[in-house]
């Protein structure tokens, strides 16, 4: 089920909220794994069976590692754990890859399996996985509640699409989590919010973007509208999902991580990654950079890791071979930053810092999105004017026309400054009471139009469910 | 305003909406039909186990609950408002308003979808058309007029020439472009108007060698308003309905009209009963048909006109009938053209010989062809194609 659909919105969110609030406290836990995977039914009716085998599983295994801490068993069952979940993230996910590849190279014809991707098996098998291997290092108890432990791995305001929630960071709101009015208030402001970013800015970006590219009719300015489109679809998509996630993760009485923390004004590569997709970037660090060793061994090794980090960052995003580039050509940055290139960032002044990361984010998403070399090769060069095509045309001026308020509006919505301004009216009392007085008037407006649009609109997912 | 009465507020209208809408939703009962999108709507769907394993049913509610919501219409106008008001887009859907007459923008020209039209024009002449007349006609859709320069508009000119290149020598070019003007359009329909096809009748009279006279002063003009055109649902906006005004004279009045999908029947050249339907152009030729033939009882010069057209033909024809006896309009939209070789199916309708041959396709139809249905196409049942429209 999509968050930005009318029925989520209007059949399912009223009946859950109904449900799990006129519940003893007791009971929430199983009103929520009942809905999560009645909202995951809703979209993948036969693969919920996987993701109730992989929460029985993990459940199991935790209770394995817990019952034989300290002995050869418990690492059997972590092994048992991680290479089951790797297993069936690369069966569903990437078996056509493979295949696929080693047709290519062995010039054999093996059929593809045309297996559909279960929504949000990435997500949730890093979850559970990072729920094992937590236990196995002690850093949180193994969950003894079959039902906790399923609700947690199926939570439906980040089931499918993250942010991914390790358990050390809910372990404890499992079962002693408190829900305020002030929670909710702030969960619907922030899901309202996430809503609109995805309805009004991303969907709206990606119709800029899908036509920009498909236009027959191309200009330097084109190439390059459809590539700050797609950006811009992407993190308000994404971090739009993230905020939706959140904020029903307040109401619910669950503080889980931020995901995305304004990407786009990051001075550097290293900064960018600290800022985007927090969540996947932490999961990364926590369970591969750091147990190989991190960057505390010699420079082969930690080159090494680099590589390996990467190239399984871009291979989560899709069983692509764009995808495998785009995450090289982010570690590759990332290493020469380390090396060469972070002192001189500090030195030059701030706006080329910006120009330098943006740029280099841009060209990451041309990688991104096309998913052919001669596709990248070829939006490169019309977008540094390397195309024998114009600088502008008649229908890039007519799309720059239509669409300036909404990339005006990405644009500033990307930067901190509306709250940092907020922030700032929170200094001075009257700001402050109309800040107050004004919010329930903007998530009603924003909800209204949201409605306003999605029924106007056809089936839309989100494009983080792929991954 | 303290921080806690803001919660309350909130938390209240959040939920308000929420489940004043829930509830809305649940009591009302579902609509059939959307006047204004001049379509069906999401129905309940089908509740088995088969729906739900293969996720059918969810899909099928999510169409429902969007096409079902309470006040659909107005939602559609708080979304066109937004994006032109608020986002300042040029067109909502890729319709937008300019002088108060609604537009659809037909950009760019898909050269693959003429040269497939020239196809089927080719195909039908070959195989049914040798050694007759045989001309066409390109009908400019109201973009071609509107001379702003800030809007996307196809190249016709490049349009003409496509098709000129790609269909057979024989058949004759008809120019219109110079017959028409906006004003000859409707306000909220892609059509033109009826009263103002003297300039039409005038190029195809000199074009086909046949005398059409044409003087709106010699026919009764009868009235229908509000006629919301195909684009007034479509744009979701405060916009002016238009008036139908047809014209009528003892020829229209004594014309009959038979139709391939109803057979044995007869009917007059304009089904007023239509004006009150889903599309009050169905006026005009019973709307969207396969095949009708009008014929003038009072004709006296024996000559025919056989049509291969799309919707613009049907409020021009009763205007033909000052030219020919017989007019008869074949839409390869709803019959492929392989079967107009099975006399079996269609008869007196495919009857071609000594008669005067118009392909007349809008600019519109000859950019989007793939709802022309071509001879190659053998995977529908039906010799007959489901209706694009409700009629």
């Amino acid at each position: 089920m999509l968050f930005s659909s009318i029925a989520f919105l209007f059949y399912f969110l009223p009946v859950v909220f109904a449900v799990y609030f006129a519940l003893p406290k007791k009971f929430r836990n199983i009103a929520l794994l009942v809905a999560s995977l009645f909202f995951y039914a809703y979209g993948e009716p036969k693969y919920v069976v996987l993701l109730v085998f992989s929460s029985l599983m993990d459940y199991v295994v935790g209770m394995a590692i817990d019952k034989n801490r300290g002995t050869k068993k418990a690492k059997y069952a972590l092994v048992c754990s991680v290479v089951v979940n790797l297993l069936i993230l690369g069966f569903f996910k990437y078996s056509d890859f493979f295949i696929a590849n080693v047709n290519a190279l062995f010039r054999v014809n093996i059929p593809l399996l045309h297996i559909p991707l279960p929504l949000g098996i990435s997500f949730y098998t890093f979850q559970t996985m990072s729920y094992t291997i937590d236990v196995y290092r002690n850093d949180a108890k193994a969950q003894k509640n079959p039902f906790d432990f399923a609700a947690y791995v199926s939570l439906f305001p980040q089931l499918v699409a993250g942010p991914i929630v390790r358990y050390q960071t809910i372990a404890e709101q499992m079962t002693g989590r408190r829900h305020t009015l002030d929670d909710f208030a702030k969960g619907v402001t922030r899901f309202v919010i996430g809503l609109g970013k995805k309805v009004l800015l991303a969907n709206t970006l990606g119709e800029l973007n899908a036509t920009a590219l498909s236009s027959s009719n191309q200009s330097v300015l084109m190439y390059w509208l459809a590539i700050v489109a797609f950006m811009l679809q992407i993190y308000f998509d994404f971090s739009g999902y993230s905020d939706m996630a959140i904020g029903l993760s307040w109401v619910f009485g669950f503080h889980i991580l931020e995901n995305f923390n304004y990407p786009f004004i990051a001075g550097s590569i290293t900064e960018f990654w600290q800022r985007w997709h927090i969540s996947m970037g932490t999961w990364f660090r926590e369970y591969i950079y750091i147990p190989l060793g991190g960057n505390r061994v010699k420079k082969w090794k930690w080159a090494r890791n680099i590589a390996v980090v990467w190239f399984c960052t871009g291979l989560w995003h899709g069983a692509a071979w764009n995808f495998i580039a785009w995450g090289l050509y982010f570690g590759v940055l990332l290493a020469l930053e380390k090396l060469f290139f972070m002192g001189l960032l500090k030195r030059i002044p701030k706006v080329f810092r910006h120009i330098y990361t943006l740029l280099a984010i841009t060209v990451s998403f041309v990688i991104f999105h096309l998913e052919s070399v001669p596709g990248i090769i070829g939006h490169l060069k019309g977008m540094f004017g390397f195309g024998a095509v114009p600088l502008l045309n008649a229908e890039s001026r007519y799309y720059l026309g239509s669409y300036k308020v909404v990339l005006l509006l990405a644009a500033v919505g990307a930067t901190p400054l509306l709250k940092s301004l907020l922030r700032r009216a929170q200094g001075n009392a009257k700001l402050k009471t109309a800040v107050s007085a004004l919010r329930p008037v903007f998530v009603t407006a924003l909800l209204l139009v949201v409605t306003a649009y999605l029924v106007d609109s056809s089936f839309n997912p989100f494009l983080y469910f792929r991954f | 305003m303290r921080g806690k009465i803001s919660d309350v507020i909130t938390v209240a209208c959040f939920l308000s909406v929420s489940y004043v809408l829930f509830f809305m939703n649940i009591i009302k009962p579902s609509d059939e039909l959307s006047f204004s999108e001049r379509r069906r709507l999401a129905q309940f769907p089908e509740l088995s186990a088969g729906t739900i394993f293969s996720a059918e049913f969810m899909r099928g509610f999510d169409d429902y609950a969007a096409d079902q919501m309470v006040y659909r219409n107005e939602w559609r106008r708080l979304k066109a408002a937004f994006d032109l008001g608020v986002f300042r887009k040029h067109d909502n859907n890729a319709i937008f308003v300019s002088g108060g007459m609604v537009f659809k923008t037909e950009y760019p020209l898909r050269e693959s979808s003429v040269r497939r039209l020239c196809g089927i024009i080719n195909y039908c002449d070959e195989r049914f058309l040798s050694g007759q007349n045989v001309y066409y006609t390109l009908v400019p859709d109201k973009n071609y007029y509107l001379g702003d320069g800030d809007r996307l508009v196809m190249d016709y000119e490049a349009l003409a020439d496509l098709t000129r290149e790609h269909l057979r020598d024989n058949i004759r070019y008809i120019d219109l472009f110079g017959a028409l003007s906006l004003d000859c359009y409707y306000l909220t329909d892609s059509h033109w108007k009826q009263e103002k096809l003297g300039g039409v009748t005038a190029a195809l009279s000199e074009g086909l060698g046949v005398d059409i006279p044409f003087d709106a002063s010699d026919y009764a003009a009868k009235r229908y308003y509000p006629f919301y055109g195909v684009y007034y649902g479509q744009a979701a906006l405060n916009v002016e309905p238009d008036e139908i005004i047809y014209l009528v004279n003892d020829v229209t009045e004594n014309a009959t009209v038979t139709s391939l999908e109803k057979p044995g029947k007869l009917f007059a050249v304009y089904d007023e009963a239509a004006l009150e339907g889903m599309d009050s152009y169905n006026l005009f030729m019973l709307g969207p048909a396969a095949a009708v033939t009008v014929k003038n009882p009072a004709g006296e010069n024996g000559r025919g006109l056989v049509i291969f057209r799309d919707s613009y033909a049907s409020s021009l024809t009763p205007l033909l009938l000052e030219g020919y006896d017989t007019v008869t309009l074949i839409d390869l939209r709803y019959i492929r053209p392989d079967l107009l070789a099975n006399a079996e199916i269609v008869g007196e309708y495919a009857d071609f010989t000594d008669k005067d041959i118009l392909f007349m396709f809008s600019a519109t139809v000859f950019n989007n062809s793939d709802s022309v249905k071509s001879a190659q196409n053998e995977d529908f049942a039906s010799p007959f194609a489901a209706r694009s429209r409700i009629d």
